[in-house]
């Protein structure tokens, strides 16, 4: 696989993810911040085996929209509105703590250790990766279920 | 009390959004640096004795212990950020992260100081996970908590664009001084997007303060206004109320009003 495509690729996605955070940020303060969470999770989960697919068939244009169309329809609806969801969730005097504890925590147990996991799951095929994206999507889209709606919390 | 001072005309809140993209931004473009540079230099001028694969996990390894650090970050700096103050943290996690990124850029390689150059680089990558563990809630509350209540979505986005503008930022300098010849490359140029973060961070710090100076000035003028019968100075009495997080907790006033008194300690109290 071409690293450089792949670099790229990446880069035109971020390029688009810094319009993309601010629209679904926006759009998360009209329709709420489940339904925008929510759509980014699904996105994802739907995204998954269609995303190894793409990136299999090595060809540049099917790369880049492979990279390109998580990084704006699911990573973007999920972090634009997860500033205002995560600290609407809690009460002023912990707000900082417990914001950062769980965007922070997450992000190492999730996001740190995704590149062992894939690499370990990479023996059983892309249906295993494909899996296991879904399964984190997932507990995402339970946790987005059990948590309330907080547009309309007072940040006080 | 006129009107609730946290929610920011749309000028301000606008300043407020950019300067906490720009933290995050700043904060990003170390972090991802660090990743680049791991897999096309540390593996040669940091752990060279392996063999180059081994070279290459050493330096990744110390890329994770990058993520490892993060929580902790999150975990103290958001603690003293509810306790002391998130504009004080805000200011000291731009701090930690601008210093241990400069340093990254002076660092001895292995070929002066042997095993030990590997180590430092471990301790100041330790240093970058704790700054931007740390900083990104200062960043999303400065934007989020001050926010009008309708647009706390849109406002609170703007730090979290710091991660594609830091990977499109780092991945641009640092693509510019790889294509240097190479011994120049691994010699001096990979150093320069390290030093060259110290200058961002500058640039950050000066557009908080500003922004906080500017804050405080007309916090003070909107106090003298409703308290003319006082008569009051710039020391204006308003801050009775004051006690939000950026205070002493009053709810959704007085965030980022420091009427107080226009000292750099009392700066570092909280957002005021």
């Amino acid at each position: 696989m071409n690293r450089q495509l792949i670099l790229n690729a990446v880069l035109l996605g971020s390029a688009c993810g810094v319009f993309a955070i601010p629209f679904f940020g926006a759009l998360s303060d009209r329709l709420g911040r489940r339904p925008v969470y929510l759509f980014g999770a699904s996105v994802t989960a739907l995204f998954a085996y269609p995303l190894f697919w793409l990136l299999d068939t090595g060809s540049p244009p099917l790369v880049r929209l492979a990279l390109i169309v998580p990084l704006v329809f699911a990573h973007a609806p999920m972090y634009g509105p997860q500033a205002a969801f995560l600290s609407e969730l809690f009460g002023t005097r912990v707000r900082y703590s417990g914001a950062s504890l769980g965007s922070q925590l997450s992000s190492v147990i999730a996001g740190g250790l995704s590149p062992f996991i894939a690499t370990a799951l990479l023996p059983y095929g892309r249906a295993a990766l494909a899996v296991y994206v879904v399964a984190m999507a997932l507990v995402t889209i339970v946790a987005v279920l059990m948590a309330s709606e907080t547009r309309h919390q007072e940040v006080g | 009390m006129s009107e609730p001072v946290n929610t920011l005309r749309s000028g301000s809140i606008r300043l407020v959004a950019v300067a906490s993209m720009i933290g995050t931004t700043i904060e990003w473009y170390d972090f991802f640096l660090y990743g680049t540079a791991a897999a096309l230099v540390f593996n040669k001028l940091f752990f060279p004795t392996f063999d180059p694969l081994a070279g290459t996990l050493a330096a990744f390894g110390t890329y994770t212990v990058g993520f490892v650090a993060r929580p902790i970050g999150g975990i103290v700096i958001g603690h003293y950020g509810d306790r002391i103050g998130r504009k004080s943290m805000l200011v000291l996690t731009l701090v930690i992260m601008g210093v241990a990124t400069f340093a990254i850029g002076l660092l001895p390689t292995y070929a002066r100081i042997g095993p030990w150059a590997g180590a430092a680089l471990v301790v100041l990558r330790i240093a970058q996970g704790f700054g931007v563990g740390g900083e990104w809630g200062g960043a999303v509350l400065m934007a989020v908590e001050h926010a009008p209540s309708g647009k706390r979505g849109f406002y609170g986005s703007w730090p979290q664009i710091g991660v594609p503008a830091g990977l499109l930022l780092s991945t641009a300098v640092f693509a510019w001084f790889a294509s240097l010849p190479e011994d120049q490359f691994l010699s001096w140029g990979w150093r320069v997007p390290f030093l060259l973060s110290i200058v961002l961070v500058v640039i950050g710090l000066i557009i908080l303060f500003e922004f906080w100076r500017r804050r405080r000035s007309s916090a003070s003028r909107r106090a003298e206004a409703s308290r003319r019968d006082l008569s009051s100075s710039f020391f204006a009495p308003s801050e009775k109320r004051s006690s939000s997080r950026w205070g002493r907790g009053s709810p959704r006033t007085e965030r980022f009003t420091s009427t107080r008194c226009s000292r750099w300690s009392t700066e570092l109290r909280k957002w005021e």
